[in-house]
């Protein structure tokens, strides 16, 4: 946000130029920065892209949720993480076999989804991201708008981060949740 | 070659304005001139899985399609040329959605960007050309290395089915748990079987899908014209995976 702004001037008064980021701009154009990480953007040094996957049902089909349950899946961080995105995506598995229609009591799509919460371990002390669960709708982006977190998050190597998720729907859920930023 | 040194600090890294007291802004603290970079763009693909006939897949596949006629395809390879390149933006174009894991195959044993190993359903990693997904962190992937990744196709499949002359519908025999009726998660409510308008193929055929009404049996767009039989079916998944940002001069 500092530093690989483009400067823009809303009345054409040089005293009242403000800055725009290019990134995200496609999404949110100049209110972009209401979206963006206080503190970072576009680090192009000192982090390496990666990943965090937290998969029930996708790559491990093992892990998809049955109706109305909750499933728990845990990452051992294993270096030092800046988390700066959350995305993810859910849908029924194939093998379900029913056809979404109105009026089904099983088998249907419900929106919100799920319930989501993270609890994190640091030397022995454990706790949530949200104070209760929230739903897929409040707390996750996609591929297209990824939900930036307001300030990155901090993951320290050697820290438990445990996804927990609650299908909100009577019917078999695959979700996949995805942490981006960067290790160092 | 070496990179020039930055012509703020000098090439110490400090910032001289602050009397070195904090890293150069300018270089983040690197010391070397900032390469803005020339705009460019790899893209992986297109290639098809659950794919009509039985294609051999063709690998290394770098700019030109391939086929596998089942669901994976391992190994696909994009390759970086005589400049570094500065992956900024993931977006991808599919017919469904997928699952893929990218490997940076120049870094020695293919550094995976999630460090589980586990493939990354395409909704929550790539964005548009409208809407591309903005990588928080850049990666240069240096030059003359290959970009690799595994696919899996999740909404394809390649079977046998049931069809009549003259008749709309087609009945499952074998593939997979039968046709894929199942849809993406939330509005529009209830959701649209992800079959549902698309193509499939009969027996080298192509026809449309006007609804998947159960795992059995789903109903073409306009009637089945040819002799009453079994035949193979498949529904494709075409993917276009693009890494887009800026190619380094050195």
């Amino acid at each position: 946000m500092r530093g690989n702004q483009l400067i823009f001037s809303r009345s054409g008064d040089r005293r009242r130029l403000y800055g725009v980021s290019p990134y995200l701009f496609p999404q949110y154009t100049d209110f972009n920065s209401q979206f963006l990480p206080d503190d970072r953007e576009l680090p192009l040094h000192g982090l390496q892209a990666q990943l965090f996957v937290f998969d029930f049902g996708f790559a491990l089909p093992a892990n998809t949720i049955a109706p109305l349950d909750t499933q728990f899946f845990p990452i051992t961080v294993p270096n030092d993480f800046l988390a700066l995105s959350i995305t993810g995506a859910a849908d029924v598995p194939p093998s379900s076999g029913v056809v979404p229609a109105a009026g089904r009591l099983v088998g249907v799509n419900v929106t919100p989804t799920y319930l989501i919460n993270f609890q994190q371990t640091h030397a022995g002390s454990t706790w949530q991201w949200h104070n209760k669960d929230v739903t897929n709708v409040e707390a996750v982006g996609t591929g297209e708008n990824p939900r930036m977190f307001k300030s990155p998050v901090y993951l320290p190597a050697g820290d438990t981060l445990s996804c927990v998720l609650r299908n909100l729907g009577n019917t078999s859920l695959r979700v996949q949740i995805v942490l981006s930023g960067g290790s160092f | 070659m070496a990179k020039p040194a930055c012509t703020t600090c000098h090439g110490s890294g400090r910032d001289p304005w602050l009397q070195n007291s904090t890293p150069c802004g300018m270089c983040e603290g690197t010391g070397q001139q900032f390469d803005p970079g020339r705009d460019f763009t790899y893209e992986m693909g297109p290639f098809t899985l659950n794919a009509p006939a039985a294609v051999n897949p063709t690998f290394p596949q770098y700019f030109v399609g391939a086929a596998a006629a089942g669901p994976t395809m391992v190994g696909v390879t994009c390759q970086v040329t005589g400049k570094p390149f500065r992956w900024m933006f993931r977006m991808a174009q599919s017919t469904f959605p997928f699952q893929v894991q990218i490997k940076d195959a120049g870094s020695g044993s293919g550094r995976s960007f999630v460090p589980q190993q586990l493939q990354v359903h395409s909704h929550g990693l790539f964005g548009t050309a409208e809407r591309p997904f903005p990588m928080p962190t850049p990666y240069v992937f240096e030059k003359n290395v290959q970009i690799t990744a595994d696919f899996t196709d999740l909404g394809g499949l390649v079977g046998t089915c049931g069809v009549v002359n003259g008749s709309p519908t087609v009945t499952w025999t074998t593939g997979g748990t039968g046709f894929n009726t199942s849809a993406a998660f939330g509005p529009p409510f209830p959701g649209t079987p992800l079959w549902n308008g698309a193509t499939i193929s009969l027996g080298g055929v192509l026809y449309v899908i006007s609804a998947v009404t159960s795992q059995n049996s789903l109903t073409l767009a306009t009637n089945y014209t040819a002799a009453t039989a079994t035949v193979a079916f498949a529904v494709s998944n075409t993917i276009r995976v693009q890494f887009a940002g800026v190619e380094l001069s050195a």
